[in-house]
């Protein structure tokens, strides 16, 4: 069944872990370029992603 | 970064590799993904530009005319990690992003489960069992939860090889390779403990896929052939559980369970042995500018508060 799922508090949980994952990245790699993140959330805190 | 939804579906395109590995969304299915499901990526933050995504989708086989073929359970609720894709740079700058893109979709399911634990949800991920980087990059991203503490202190999530299905067509023929379900307990465990002393004992605890592939025959004489390999490592002399069912304009769905039978993903080892090469190489569509007009809103989708009808 399709029930709807995305709510704030899923997306908030994925998005804490997206960014233990960006400092561990960070630490293990060096590379501070990337980032880790929720699609959804990114589009959120800038409205103009989705123009 | 602008447009996401069309830089997603752009990465998506770019995958050259085999067709098999990942079903590839156009920008329509994207849109649809990430008004239903959540959507995890890795971007630079220098270039903008993408450079890893996985969709993990949720589904409730609440009776047998919603079952999804792909995870024949009654009453399962659960998210499926669909593939991790990661774009490939030639100077292999981001390695590791996979299995990050992995560890962040396990741990931020785990932390969303640990507060509705009534609803018993259940966590998968499916990889083609010829897609060594994908399954590599789910142990490593299971071990990276574990090393780093992130699910408790001396606690790991058990990851096991839950399952195998496989699709025929009208005429009995495999139309791709067996596919690997495999499930990640969402309850954190004491680590388990290791039964080697050596290096050398521990290669021999393997569970190894060792295929034999003839590439000159029939693709789908190929797929049985890799099936006859993981069905002699995972029976072992007991019960499977077998179970079909239809999945309309693709084939019979056969899903065979392991029960208790199982075998810890990391103990898991492919011996590829050319096996990768059967499917296709896939062609890009190159087809994302076509999609004309305003992008809709995708956080209109996003409930504010709790899920709906709970």
């Amino acid at each position: 069944m399709e029930r709807r799922i995305l709510n704030n508090e899923l997306l908030g949980n994925l998005q804490s872990a997206c960014d233990i994952m960006t400092d561990g990245y960070i630490t293990q790699t060096g590379n501070d370029q990337i980032r880790f993140g929720v699609l959804q959330n990114l589009v959120r805190s800038c409205p103009k992603f989705s123009q | 970064m602008a447009d996401l939804i069309r830089q997603a579906a752009q990465i998506y395109d770019e995958y050259e590799g085999n067709e098999e590995y990942i079903h590839i969304p156009d920008v329509q299915q994207m849109l649809y993904n990430a008004l239903k499901y959540p959507v995890l990526v890795a971007y630079n933050r220098e270039t903008n530009e993408l450079e890893g995504i996985v969709t993990i989708k949720y589904h409730e086989n609440d009776s047998k005319e919603t079952m999804d073929p792909y995870y024949q359970k009654e009453g399962a609720r659960f998210f499926s990690i669909t593939g991790v894709l990661v774009r490939q740079r030639e100077n292999m700058l981001h390695k590791g992003i996979g299995s990050n893109l992995y560890s962040a979709s396990i741990l931020g399911i785990e932390q969303y489960v640990q507060k509705h634990r009534d609803e018993q949800m259940e966590l998968n991920a499916v990889i083609d069992c010829t897609n060594l980087p994908s399954l590599y990059a789910l142990i490593n991203g299971t071990e990276n939860l574990q090393a780093r503490g992130l699910v408790g202190k001396n606690k790991e999530l058990e990851a096991v090889l839950d399952a195998i299905y496989l699709v025929r067509d009208n005429e009995q023929h495999l139309v791709e390779a067996p596919t690997f379900v495999l499930k990640i307990a969402l309850e954190p465990k004491d680590i388990r403990q290791k039964k080697w002393s050596s290096e050398e004992e521990m290669l021999k605890s393997k569970d190894v896929f060792s295929y034999d592939v003839d590439i000159e025959k029939e693709n789908h004489q190929n797929y049985e052939t890799l099936l006859d390999t993981i069905l002699r490592k995972i029976k072992k002399g007991k019960t499977l559980q077998i179970t079909q069912m239809e999945d309309a304009g693709t084939g019979m769905v056969t899903y065979i369970g392991l029960g208790n039978n199982k075998i810890y993903i990391e103990d898991m080892q492919l011996e590829r042995n050319g096996a990768q090469n059967i499917g296709r190489k896939r062609i890009p569509r190159r087809d994302v500018h076509r999609f004309v007009g305003p992008m809709p809103d995708i956080t209109k989708g996003i409930i504010e508060g709790e899920r709906d009808g709970r």
